[in-house]
């Protein structure tokens, strides 16, 4: 129902009163994102059947090319194009108010439309084959990183629009009291996204007048210790992104409450206080940075973050839990687990995605991330393993959770072939796990992070590798098919749905 | 106040105790490899 003379119009299911121009601006950011995950996707396989003995599919060129385009555009592309179109819903249509400045939301989307283009082209041209963490001395074309930084300017002004909106609502008066918990989990992931790109910009615009021979060599150890404050802490704002959706997503499909708002509220606060410190870890085994700056923030600063997760782990759960228990689901200790919505996949995907963010991802991480632990982890395909389910089951099985709330509240459509979509989690879910748990383990046999060759054919030494780690290995395989086909339901689903679903009533 | 009990998150603070279980023992296995690699005399 659209309000005569205004740019608003009225859902007739939620009431949320939903601005016309943001909403369009949600729904570009969310199909560019769906568009990426597709490309990063087809990369995925590829690359996982290239790690995996049996198959060896690509050659070194080609396997070096996919993993590049594989880690940005499900890191980067997919994750933030979606982040913005949370970030937009979060503000104008959660807090009932008009985007501020909907045209430099344009002009935000249009620089990271343009930005990952020219980075996805330089890639595949083969003239950006130095991987997510484009480590100089590798120099890439100057339009990868020109096309790293319009992308990174883009989301920064999207994130600047989402704030804006803040204060238009707060002046507006378009709610009453303080934020709600979702919009202030984006709001946490606004900071840290600030903070991200603040990192990428004073890394990549010398790395990028470098490459154009207009300034001297970077400094490698700089390069990493300043690199990993944009590659870490933008895997952070996805964190933070997912767990607001966690609590959005706990609302809609059992009609939860958060226990307490005020200890969800000061995790989320942790986050952005300590969450960036924890990028060290990555630099654990780095001889450019001191022992006391290592244990410092990872052994003290990085258990606060950690603190936040657990805190969050527990309320999502246990608010679940209480609202089951007030539907009457109160027998035994698990009563309301088995009574939950596993045929909704808002739900599904939901609890899919605190489990293995939590006992896989976390668990993992939390171990590697000890200084002197990460000796023994550090460059083998344990931490891809690790970060597998934090960012591919933790963040984006909660993104693919809440389209099915987005697709008939945004694009009023109505989700196309339910029963596939109730499917669709759990194929993707089981099969991520199954990719974690074959890299987790067939890098604690000593299988290397990102080799091509895991025997290293032609070398002047024999490698014996263990044959449990070939085993799991083809579990990852396995995994990555289960996970391939479960992503390519979900963006069938999400295509048809806004191409052909049919409009609500 | 039966109400109440009833409502408490009980089968969370079981699952809450199995994660922590799931992580004493990674971690420990995890000190147990390095050991095996790291000899300290």
């Amino acid at each position: 129902m659209t309000n005569a003379g205004s740019e608003f119009r009225t859902c007739p299911t939620t009431g949320l009163k939903v601005h016309l121009p943001a909403e369009n601006l949600i729904k570009a950011n969310a199909v560019a994102a769906v568009v990426f995950l597709l490309v990063g996707t087809v990369m995925a396989l590829l690359v996982a059947f290239t790690r995996w003995p049996a198959v060896h599919l690509l050659s070194a060129e080609g396997y070096y090319r996919a993993l590049t385009a594989h880690g940005l555009n499900m890191l980067i592309f997919w994750i933030i194009f979606f982040e913005i179109a949370v970030l937009y819903f979060a503000s104008a249509i959660l807090l009932n108010s008009r985007l501020a400045a909907p045209k430099v939301g344009w002009l935000s989307f249009l620089m990271m439309l343009v930005g990952s283009l020219m980075v996805d082209l330089m890639i595949l041209q083969g003239k950006a084959d130095v991987m997510m963490t484009s480590y100089v001395p590798m120099k890439a074309d100057p339009l990868y990183y020109l096309g790293v930084i319009l992308f990174a300017v883009g989301a920064l002004i999207g994130v600047g629009v989402f704030f804006a909106t803040l204060v238009v609502a707060k002046r507006e008066k378009t709610y009453e009291g303080s934020l709600p918990l979702v919009v202030f989990g984006a709001v946490a992931a606004g900071i840290i996204a600030v903070v991200a790109i603040a990192h990428g910009a004073i890394i990549y615009i010398p790395t990028f007048l470098w490459s154009l021979g207009i300034i001297g060599p970077i400094d490698p150890a700089m390069y990493r210790v300043v690199w990993w404050g944009l590659g870490h802490t933008s895997q952070q704002i996805n964190v933070t992104a997912q767990i607001a959706i966690w609590y959005l997503l706990a609302t809609l499909t059992v009609g939860a409450s958060p226990l307490n708002e005020k200890v969800c509220r000061s995790a989320f606060v942790l986050y952005i206080l300590f969450i960036n410190l924890a990028s060290a870890h990555h630099l654990l085994v780095d001889p450019g940075v001191s022992p006391s700056w290592k244990i410092w923030n990872t052994s003290y600063a990085m258990y606060l973050a950690v603190l936040a997760s657990m805190i969050h782990g527990f309320t999502v759960p246990a608010s679940i839990e209480v609202a089951q228990r007030k539907k009457g689901y109160t027998k035994g200790l698990f009563e309301w687990l088995k009574k939950a919505p596993w045929g909704n996949p808002g739900f599904s995907a939901l609890a899919l995605s605190i489990a293995i963010f939590g006992f896989i991802g976390g668990i993992t991480g939390v171990t590697f991330g000890t200084e002197q632990i990460n000796i023994i982890s550090h460059n083998t395909l344990r931490i891809p393993g690790h970060f597998h389910a934090t960012v591919a089951a933790g963040t984006t099985l909660a993104f693919m959770g809440v389209t099915y709330y987005v697709l008939p509240l945004i694009f009023r459509r109505q989700v196309v072939v339910p029963s596939l979509a109730k499917l669709q989690p759990y194929f993707f879910g089981i099969g991520i796990l199954l990719v974690s748990i074959g890299m987790t383990f067939a890098g604690s046999y000593g299988i290397s992070r990102r080799h091509w060759d895991i025997a290293f054919t032609g070398a002047p030494f024999q490698l014996a590798i263990d044959p449990t780690a070939l085993l799991m290995l083809s579990v990852m395989g396995i995994g990555a098919i289960l996970a391939f086909t479960g992503a390519l339901m979900y963006i069938l689903i999400t295509v048809f749905t806004v191409l052909i679903g049919k409009r609500p009533a | 106040m039966e109400e109440n009990k009833e409502l408490a998150p009980r089968g969370t603070m079981v699952l809450a105790m199995v994660f922590f279980g799931s992580f004493i023992l990674y971690y420990f296995l995890n000190w147990k490899w390095l050991s095996n690699l790291w000899y300290v005399r």
